[in-house]
């Protein structure tokens, strides 16, 4: 639909006078009006602060005493009962006694810290960090466990998310077949076959390498690499081809892994 | 002034209500007051008598410690005790250095997890505990008693099984984890220490009203214990805080990665 432009220029004009002749005088008999209130109310308050200014320095100083009484306390030292020693000869051997004991807790703690690799996972972010001889190696997106509960009627139900805590590596393979478990057929809207019927075997799903944590988690690769720093799996970690292949090499059977 | 004292005394005495009754509540009002704002106090000698009557380990507190240069060296100490301790728990804990402005997970002794605080408050009356007494609480790990936060620990998504392949290609879902809420976490340690921590940027109304109601439910909660303390004429707690600001994601990586029963080691300054 088009208007002439006589129309538009018409519009235009109209606005105009509507804003000049009646909008802007209404805003501002509006300010007025509101400045007037508040000027009203400020003298209501005054006044009423005046009237009732008996009831007013009790009540602000029962408040404002505590306060006070705070500020007070805080004044005092709690008094250590403890002498307090100023030889300087004792405090040097005390200085070089606290220095040798830091060193040694220091050594302590450093040796909580794996030599060989380690790999940390953190399912939040769905990120890992691989360490070797102490130095991040390399950072990069990783996916965990979706969280998703999976029910099958009242009977069964899979909770899909990755564990928490230290781990190992229990074993490592090159080509693995992924033996599908039950959940992965219902997951599917499939009938659960045999133990060990051939449905069960998926080849080249798990990327070239797998690494076991052990109770079925593995580390391993994945068909879909769109999906890497998401909460999508199983339970296990999936990580690029790249990735695997350094995490692989890397990492020997018993090295450690923290998932947090 | 004098005479409107006088009017407020015939005004009350006009009501019928007895002046005594008010008084009272005066009196009630004040006294409850003052139970708060001296219980800081209250609380600081209630620790440092706690770590004076621990004779053993008052035995190995050697006055020396009160020499500036040996007080930090004699800090430093306690600190990795407290670490060593964690590092002997199997779950992961949480470790705050407030002087490094950092806050870290741990797990048998690895770090697993290092964020840099974006902002940091510490209540004064950490600053006032005395040194036997700050040697003594921070020594070991404190224990987390409780949790509260305005993430989801787990998120879990409940799913029924598809009943046919059919029904399954329907549902083929994508990822709906990463709507994220709001990052806003308090913990409750022994001690009566809190560590309140919030995402560093609200940027959005949720953003705002969630960091709104997280603190006013905790003020509420503050003071609905506070009267209940007073009525049951028990002696006031007082939570001293630590707050801090860290990025909404890193919040959500440490609140997850907590355990029910968790630690936390704590450095002070």
């Amino acid at each position: 639909m088009k208007f002439p432009a006589s129309n538009i220029s018409g519009l235009k004009n109209t606005l105009i006078t509507f804003i000049t002749k009646s909008l802007i005088p209404l805003i501002k008999k509006w300010i007025q009006n509101s400045s007037l209130f508040l000027k009203r109310i400020w003298n209501i308050l005054l006044h009423g602060i005046k009237k009732n200014l008996a009831y007013i320095v009790p009540g602000v100083l029962t408040l404002l005493l505590p306060v006070i009484i705070r500020i007070l306390a805080w004044q005092f030292d709690g008094g250590v009962t403890i002498k307090k020693s100023t030889d300087e000869s004792s405090i040097q051997v005390e200085e070089a006694k606290l220095n040798r004991e830091i060193k040694a807790l220091d050594r302590k703690l450093a040796a909580k810290t794996p030599r060989s690799a380690y790999l940390i996972i953190n399912s939040t972010e769905n990120e890992f960090s691989l360490y070797q001889g102490g130095k991040l190696v390399r950072q990069d997106k990783c996916s965990t466990g979706s969280y998703v509960l999976l029910k099958n009627g009242e009977q069964q139900q899979w909770m899909f998310k990755t564990p928490k805590g230290e781990f190992r590596i229990q074993g490592k393979t090159t080509s693995p077949v992924w033996k599908k478990p039950d959940w992965a057929f219902v997951e599917e809207g499939l009938p659960v076959p045999g133990i060990n019927h051939p449905s069960r075997y998926e080849y080249g799903v798990l990327g070239d390498y797998a690494l076991s944590l052990g109770q079925g988690y593995l580390i391993h690769g994945t068909l879909y690499q769109r999906f890497l720093g998401l909460p999508v799996t199983h339970g296990c970690i999936r990580l690029n081809d790249e990735n695997l292949e350094l995490v692989y090499k890397a990492l020997e059977v018993g090295s450690k892994v923290y998932i947090y | 002034m004098k005479s409107k004292f006088v009017l407020l005394y015939h005004k009350i005495q006009e009501s019928g209500t007895p002046w005594k009754v008010y008084m009272i509540a005066v009196v009630v009002v004040f006294v409850f007051l003052t139970e708060i704002a001296i219980s800081p106090l209250q609380k600081l000698n209630a620790l440092e008598k706690s770590a004076l009557s621990d004779s053993l380990y008052m035995t190995s507190f050697d006055s020396a410690y009160f020499n500036p240069e040996l007080s930090v060296l004699a800090k430093e100490k306690s600190y990795r005790e407290a670490m060593l301790e964690l590092a002997a728990s199997d779950s992961i804990q949480l470790i705050i250095d407030i002087p490094d402005s950092s806050i870290s997970l741990s797990i048998k002794g690895v770090i697993i997890h290092h964020s840099r605080m974006t902002d940091l408050s510490i209540d004064p009356f950490f600053s006032r505990i005395t040194l036997p007494a700050q040697l003594w609480i921070f020594s070991s790990p404190l224990e987390i008693l409780k949790q509260q936060s305005t993430i989801i620990k787990e998120p879990v998504v409940e799913r029924e099984a598809p009943k046919d392949t059919a029904e399954a290609n329907q549902n083929a879902w994508q990822p709906d984890t990463l709507i994220q809420h709001p990052a806003f976490l308090r913990l409750s340690t022994t001690n009566g220490f809190r560590i309140s921590v919030e995402q560093d940027r609200n940027v959005t109304a949720k953003d705002r009203w969630s960091r709104f109601f997280f603190h006013i439910n905790n003020q509420i909660q503050n003071t609905g214990k506070a009267v209940w303390n007073f009525i049951l004429l028990r002696k006031q707690d007082y939570h001293p805080e630590i707050s801090i600001s860290l990025p909404a994601d890193e919040i959500r990586s440490v609140y997850r990665a907590l355990p029910e029963k968790a630690y936390v080691v704590i450095k002070i300054q």
